[in-house]
């Protein structure tokens, strides 16, 4: 797509940010990216230039997770060997092929999505047994440029949605995400991290906090807060509000699980912030992955809050997000 | 001394819009604004008076190597408001022959930073001294930017806006190469003409904030709205166009807020006095 920003040379506005003094967003930095690679380009030099993933706190993960290349033969034997996740009924009702061009409108829009996305083939093939995608696939276009901004008509109609989503993965899903023994160690790594979650007590899951989240997300973000999953994308729990009115985000929930199925495809997140958002412009909103590394030391125990934040994202604002998410989990501020 | 220049690559942005209503939404938070047109072609004045459009102003002050305060206090003009007063952009900004000469004075910025911190030091004693400029980054803009201690960049929300942001970046950094240190500081950049409806200037604002880090933006920004014409036509900044301000009016309060943090200009110490609404 011939987007706006596709006219500028972004080597040199990194060089020029970098030369003022000022961080260098990751996307600022990204034309020198192979077809289909995410490597970055080669830092500019100078104060400030955040082109590598060290100097940028919210990149951190990404490296962590090997994000950064394509994956190799191995990654891909890695990922088929990977154990089939369990199906997930609210998939039955999904309509994955809108749901794929979405993910890939995006990516050519010039989302950070620049690895190489499923064909839809490939993600109906790899769907859990008893998923059968919906027989009609509606463009995103459709929804981009309809009139009508209400998502109830531009969204794809789910006869299920009346059954509160998530609510049977719930009890399965929480158990499974259990993470390997956690460390007593304090984590001594850059980035997103808290110090371990208590096994027992009234703080034992993060599930107890999900008020807590959605408070946050309201407080900070001006979103809403739309479930909590585990890495794999299986919803751990959801707020109150989403139960009541699940029509309300109906496509976003959607795109949650798609986003998550990808993650689930590849074996790890595909990014972080920016990386993990999507943009909807007929509802003027962006819905984000935030992580959370629920134990540090343990890149297992990744799970992610689901947010619904109005548009234009504000980076700053997710910024004081993640310091107000890390000082009410009780984590550390590196 | 805080001395904002609003500069901006592009023509249309709103610069002028946005000095007066920022400066107005300032003052009625009770700071000391002086407003100073530099653009020659005097829109803020033509925004306000017919007596600002007539007025001498700042063009005369820098045709003279001598720049004094009291000069400079007896050319500002008062408004409603006793924390608002205005230097409009004068007679010389109206002559081309002596613009062009103007512009060939070796010493202009300094002419420019001289008349800054003279209104710095008038008796109304202002917070800060808010500079409107012409378009673009070359020559007499320039040397406006040069001038002043922070920079306020007010963007186009529209393809053109973002597709010529390296040319605003690209002086930026010749600023600060040559100043160093001394070059103004970035106050932030706020995007203007934003249609909230509208894919494409969605998409535009989505990408200004992939480019460039997010603490330079403003979180108000500046929407493209009838009000402003109506505004214009009156001759008022948009919060004085109805009794009860609208909410656009009020996104100038919002920016001026963020201004005061990030120019500091909150009193230390006062920030936890309040009066209670009872009692």
């Amino acid at each position: 797509m011939n987007s706006p920003a596709s006219w500028i040379d972004r080597d040199e506005v990194a060089r020029l940010l970098s030369s003022l003094g000022e961080p260098v967003p990751h996307a600022a930095a990204q034309q020198a990216t192979e077809p289909g690679s995410l490597e970055a380009s080669p830092a500019p030099d100078g104060p400030g230039t955040t082109n590598e993933p060290e100097s940028q706190p919210w990149m951190e993960p990404l490296e962590r997770f090997g994000v950064g290349a394509l994956p190799s033969e191995e990654d891909e034997d890695a990922c088929e060997e990977l154990p089939e996740p369990p199906p997930f009924s609210l998939a039955q009702s999904l309509r994955v092929a809108a749901t794929l061009t979405a993910v890939r409108t995006w990516a050519d829009e010039g989302g950070l999505l620049k690895r190489r996305i499923p064909t839809e083939t490939e993600a109906l093939d790899s769907l859990p047994p008893g998923l059968e995608a919906a027989p009609e696939a509606p463009q995103v276009e459709s929804l981009a440029n309809s009139e009508d901004s209400g998502q109830a008509e531009s969204a794809p109609t789910l006869p299920e949605m009346e059954t509160p989503l998530f609510m049977e993965q719930e009890a399965a899903t929480e158990e499974e995400s259990a993470a390997p023994p956690d460390s007593t160690e304090p984590d001594t790594s850059p980035g997103f991290t808290f110090s371990a979650i208590p096994e027992t007590g009234p703080d034992a899951k993060l599930t107890d906090r999900m008020a807590d989240f959605e408070k946050l997300v309201i407080q900070h973000t001006e979103g809403t807060l739309l479930a909590l999953l585990d890495r794999d994308g299986h919803p751990l729990s959801f707020p109150q509000a989403l139960a009541d009115d699940p029509a309300t985000n109906r496509e976003f929930v959607q795109s949650v699980t798609q986003m998550t199925r990808s993650m689930r495809r590849w074996g790890r997140p595909l990014g972080l912030d920016h990386d993990t958002a999507m943009h909807f412009p007929t509802h003027s909103e962006w819905l984000c992955l935030i992580p959370i590394l629920a134990r540090p030391q343990d890149e297992t125990s990744w799970v992610f809050l689901a947010v619904r934040v109005p548009h234009p994202i504000d980076p700053f604002l997710l910024d004081r997000f993640r310091s107000a998410l890390r000082s009410t989990l009780g984590g550390r501020t590196e | 001394m805080n001395h904002l220049v609003i500069a901006s690559q592009n023509g249309g942005t709103g610069r002028t819009t946005l000095s007066v209503n920022l400066s107005y939404a300032l003052a009625s938070r009770g700071r000391r604004v002086i407003l100073i047109d530099a653009d020659p072609l005097g829109g803020a004045g033509f925004s306000l008076s017919t007596k600002a459009s007539t007025a001498q102003g700042f063009y005369d002050l820098a045709l003279d190597r001598d720049i004094d305060r009291v000069r400079v206090e007896s050319l500002l003009l008062g408004t409603r408001l006793p924390e608002f007063k205005f230097l409009p952009a004068g007679h010389a900004a109206q002559q081309p022959a002596i613009m062009d000469r103007l512009d060939q004075e070796p010493d202009l910025q300094d002419r420019f930073r001289a008349i800054f911190t003279a209104a710095s030091d008038t008796s109304l004693g202002p917070d800060v001294v808010i500079v409107d400029t012409p378009a673009g980054v070359r020559g007499l803009p320039y040397r406006l930017m040069r001038s002043g201690s922070h920079l306020l960049l007010p963007q186009l929300a529209h393809p053109l806006g973002l597709r010529t942001l390296p040319v605003m970046l690209r002086a930026l950094a010749q600023l600060r190469t040559g100043q160093g240190k001394e070059a103004p500081m970035i106050a932030g950049v706020v995007l203007t003409m934003v249609e909230p409806g509208v894919p494409v200037s969605l998409e535009v604002q989505r990408e200004f904030r992939e480019l460039l880090p997010g603490h330079m933006f403003f979180d108000a920004q500046i929407p493209r709205d009838r009000e402003f014409l109506q505004a214009s036509q009156a001759g008022v900044p948009i919060a004085l166009l109805q009794r009860h301000p609208s909410a656009t009016a009020f996104i100038f309060d919002q920016l001026a807020a963020e201004l005061e943090s990030r120019l500091a200009l909150n009193n230390p110490g006062h920030e936890n006095e309040f009066t209670r609404l009872m009692d």
